[in-house]
């Protein structure tokens, strides 16, 4: 299954999720409507890179999952691996919100296993190939230092 | 109980945050918290972090309110939770300050800063 495929799984799987987006290494995939065409979703999903690495400076603990709630919408970005993925959602009270974390899970090792695959994107992706994918995030699965090119923002 | 009130936080806080944060800062769970003011200077913290939380979560504020401006949201964050598997951190836009509370996970975490929350 391609980045795209899951990322519209994850979409159709929650009716409060207007979009999602993941970044890898220096490349953003994202299933999002037209109504966001005009918004630099690179400089958002940064921005969640941005906010894992600020607070990885608290010794001992990282946090890897982020809810924000703004007036008409809300966020939902979870570290996947070295990647990111970012849900832009309605406004949603905390408790859809915990919903919305136990839904994401189910998707999160095929997005691992799609962002592994180095033809995840490419068109109907041999389903033999998937049992090969499956042992591959594994191996970078503590790479958690995250985003150092992403310092661009200040802090 | 973790930290002290100090006499600045009344020129922050309302009466009603006050008492809601004093509240706060007796739950058994709340590890950590740190007032500030919205432009991220610290007014008072205490347990875990207590010297980190201020400008870390200044620059978490000020990210999440660039992530609202790319969504065209012409008002500030207001509220913003991350999480950890030990940890909740809750931060919290009040009237002339922010919050930020720390509360180890168990029992009904998510709700650290409700309360506060509610009386804004």
């Amino acid at each position: 299954m391609s980045v795209e495929a899951v990322l519209n799984k994850i979409s159709k799987h929650n009716d409060s999720v207007l979009g999602c987006l993941v970044s890898s290494q220096d490349k953003t995939y994202h299933n999002l409507p037209d109504v966001y065409s005009m918004v630099d979703f690179q400089g958002v999903t940064e921005y969640a890179h941005s906010m894992f690495d600020v607070t990885d400076s608290l010794e001992g603990e990282q946090l890897d999952q982020i809810f924000l709630e703004f007036q008409s919408h809300s966020i939902y970005a979870r570290r996947v691996d070295e990647s990111v993925l970012v849900l832009v959602n309605k406004p949603i009270p905390r408790t859809v919100f915990k919903k919305m974390q136990v839904g994401v899970n189910l998707f999160v090792k095929p997005l691992q296993r799609a962002l592994a695959a180095p033809d995840a994107d490419a068109p109907a992706p041999d389903e033999a190939a998937a049992p090969e994918a499956e042992s591959a995030p594994k191996e970078g699965k503590k790479k958690l230092g995250l985003g150092r090119m992403y310092r661009g923002v200040r802090y | 109980m973790i930290g002290e009130q100090s006499q600045s936080l009344s020129d922050y806080l309302t009466a009603e945050e006050t008492t809601e944060l004093a509240k706060i800062q007796r739950d058994p769970l709340v590890v950590g918290y740190a007032v500030l003011t919205h432009q991220g200077e610290e007014i008072e913290a205490g347990g875990i972090w207590r010297t980190m939380i201020a400008p870390i979560f200044a620059n978490v504020f000020d990210i999440a309110n660039k992530i609202g401006a790319e969504l065209g949201e012409d008002a500030p964050i207001e509220i913003l939770v991350m999480e950890s598997g030990e940890y909740e951190v809750a931060g919290l836009s009040l009237h002339r300050a922010r919050a930020v509370i720390v509360k180890q996970k168990g029992g009904a975490a998510a709700t650290a800063g409700g309360g506060l929350r509610s009386v804004s």
